[in-house]
């Protein structure tokens, strides 16, 4: 039988932790052998030595501290997210029978489903008796001291057991990382750090994560967006006479156009009628229409194709137009620009030469609605319900055959009131209540070439009955059809 | 609140829209990145702008000055954002199918800030950016409002209405959330 061998027999003998055959064998053994039986005198005496050295006891206030701590712990249960450290002081208190009933049954729980915990309470266990076997020499001041500290120190930078604190530290460091702390909670966030790699490699995570959102792009406003934002509201607004404004340029909307807009606030809709009844009815036949919103004097291309375009027109003949001499608003700067239509859709661009594009574009801009037959019966009942408008399908304007046919009906009234018929398409499309999106941009010459080159506008497109008012604006609405009707 | 504030919005309750243009100047370009950032597409953001510098027009009535003008604007645009029904998905494929070597379609995004369909995963903006969409809106908020915008613990309590302690407890829950999508790019050093 080896030494070591032979030692862990005696020991365990002396244990009373051998079987009964085992020991009948080794009290055999020791009968024989006087080296044996001189062994066991020597850890008899041994384990009576440390049985006899009286216990270290724990520093009181360090006690107290320890055991306050793990109390304000424990009420709520134990919390999952308690750090390894936190778990292994725990335990050691446990082994130690420093915790009370309620927290000592607790911690049985965990032991019941862990069989990590349970070989570290062992392992403390062993501990505390390896302790008490030292001898009773007192331990060197240094040592004490040393000790002591550290386990300050370890209070210390652990809010939640040293002080009862309800926030856990991941919250701490966050705040720490945003300089939102200051004081105590900042100098142990920070001792914390200077012990802990695990939390150094926590804040790093957390910092290079707040780098990266902080250096994503920063998405500007578009610059349309504003103005967008004052026409949405002016149409509101001075609609529902809640504002008086003021010019702006940079909303393009004219302070004549506005005081006129607010003076007619509470006139009747009625002579709207005319042309808005015959642009709806259009619309109705219509699967894409096109709004176009023209000066009231024609612009020289206007009054070119409208020369040259054969007259053909269901309703009955309208008085000549009467002209109104109040400028205009240059209301197609307060429509949004949005993509341009494709080119190809837009013919032959030949015609153009006699055309000059910038003339139109600061006169001209188009709105233009893809809608169902169903939509814009829709938008009819819509606008009847709020405007009290009346519609004459004898107003409608046809064009002449045309494989893109296009319907010229002109609109005289009211900026605000022709506004808000537009601004309405617009919101009960933003609402969903159309079937598809509405889509304004900018005019190209190339539908008006297209224009030009079908012969699809006729004069008598710009002739309406209604009755003109100083303030009021003409607009001639241009229903361009993609597809035959 | 300044002075020049003060004016501009007496000028607004008497009804002139160009003081509401000149009031809200200052703070357009972040309010519309808040939105941005919140709802992850232009077009939705640039809607939801409107509405809501709607909704402050109208209430400047009530506005009393008893929290600064820019909280008070963020949190009316952050109700806006928080109200708003996408009308577009926001992309589902994770972080972590990403950095398996997966690419994103992002064939209904915003192609202003997605110039092709797809995106290689070593892009780390856009990483962090489908990261941050993945997110649980409430603590997108504040981390929008903290990390992109740099408000402190205080503003962002006021916009959000919740005690600081809540914006704490958010943001750190926030940063984890990020950080355990982000870990393969954070352990390879990418971010």
């Amino acid at each position: 039988m080896g030494s070591l061998l032979r030692r862990t027999v005696l020991t365990a003998y002396l244990d009373g932790e051998l079987s009964q055959a085992q020991q009948r064998r080794l009290e055999a053994a020791l009968e024989r052998s006087a080296t044996l039986r001189s062994q066991l005198e020597a850890l008899q005496r041994v384990v009576h030595a440390v049985s006899n050295l009286p216990e270290a006891a724990l520093p009181a206030s360090v006690a107290e501290s320890v055991s306050a701590a793990l109390h304000a712990k424990l009420p709520g249960g134990l919390d999952s997210d308690i750090s390894p450290e936190e778990m292994d002081l725990l335990l050691a208190a446990y082994a130690q029978g420093e915790l009370d009933e309620a927290s000592s049954v607790q911690v049985e729980r965990m032991l019941l489903n862990s069989a990590e915990y349970r070989g570290a309470v062992r392992s403390h266990r062993r501990i505390a008796r390896a302790i008490r076997a030292f001898d009773q020499r007192p331990m060197p001041p240094e040592v004490l001291s040393l000790l002591l500290d550290r386990l300050h120190r370890l209070i210390e930078i652990r809010p939640a057991l040293a002080r009862g604190a309800k926030r856990p530290f991941g919250e701490l460091l966050t705040a720490y990382l945003d300089s939102e702390i200051a004081g105590a909670n900042r100098r142990r966030v920070q001792a914390c750090l200077v012990e802990n790699p695990c939390a150094r490699k926590v804040l790093d995570g957390f910092s290079r994560v707040r780098d990266g959102l902080s250096h994503i792009p920063r998405k500007s406003a578009p610059a349309a967006l504003m103005n967008a934002v004052l026409r949405d509201l002016a149409s509101h607004e001075i609609s529902a006479g809640r504002i008086e404004m003021e010019a702006n340029p940079e909303i393009a909307i004219d302070a004549d156009w506005v005081a006129a807009a607010a003076s007619a606030r509470n006139r009747s809709h009625g002579w709207l009628t005319l042309g808005l009844s015959a642009a709806c009815v259009v619309l109705a036949m219509l699967g894409v229409w096109t709004i176009q919103i023209l000066a009231p004097e024609p612009s020289p291309v206007a009054t070119s194709l409208a020369k040259k375009t054969p007259a053909k027109i269901n309703a009955p003949q309208a008085p000549p137009p009467i002209i109104d001499e109040t400028p205009l608003p240059d209301l197609a700067d307060a429509l949004p620009p949005v993509a341009t239509a494709p080119m190809d859709d837009m013919g032959d661009l030949d015609e153009l030469a006699a055309i000059d594009p910038t003339s139109l574009a600061s006169e001209i801009h188009e709105m233009q609605l893809t809608l169902s037959a169903d939509d814009v019966h829709r938008a009819v009942r819509e606008f009847k319900s709020t405007l009290d408008i009346d519609f004459n399908p004898d107003t409608t304007v046809e064009a002449a055959q045309s494989s893109q046919p296009v319907f010229v009906v002109e609109l005289h009234g009211e900026p605000s009131e022709v506004s808000l018929v537009l601004n309405q398409l617009r919101e009960m499309s933003r609402r969903g209540e159309l079937m598809n999106q509405v889509g304004i941009r900018k005019p190209t010459a190339a539908m008006l070439a297209t224009m030009h080159r079908e012969n699809a506008v006729k004069p008598e497109s710009s002739v309406t009955a209604s009755p003109t008012s100083k303030g009021a604006i003409r607009v001639l609405l241009v229903l361009q059809s993609k597809t035959k009707p | 609140m300044q002075a020049k504030e003060e004016q501009l919005i007496r000028d607004c309750l008497s009804g002139r829209l160009d003081a509401f243009a000149d009031l809200i100047a200052p703070y357009q370009d972040r309010l519309y990145n808040t939105l941005y950032r919140m709802v992850g597409h232009s077009e939705d953001a640039a809607e939801l702008f409107q509405e809501a510098m709607i909704r402050v027009f109208r209430g400047l009535r009530s506005y009393q000055g008893d929290s600064s003008f820019y909280t008070w604007l963020y949190r009316i645009v952050l109700n806006v954002a928080f109200t708003h029904r996408r009308r577009r998905r926001l992309r589902t494929v994770s972080v972590e199918a990403l950095a398996d070597g997966g690419t994103v379609d992002f064939a209904d995004e915003d192609v202003s800030m997605r110039p092709g369909r797809t995106l290689e995963i070593e892009e780390t903006r856009g990483v962090i950016e489908l990261a941050l969409a993945e997110i649980p809106e409430v603590y997108r908020a504040v981390l929008v409002l903290k990390d992109i915008e740099d408000l402190k613990y205080e503003e962002i309590a006021e916009i959000l209405d919740v005690p600081i302690g809540t914006v704490r407890s958010r943001l750190h829950r926030a940063r984890c959330e990020m950080k355990n999508r982000l870990q393969p790019y954070l352990d390879r050093g990418t971010i």
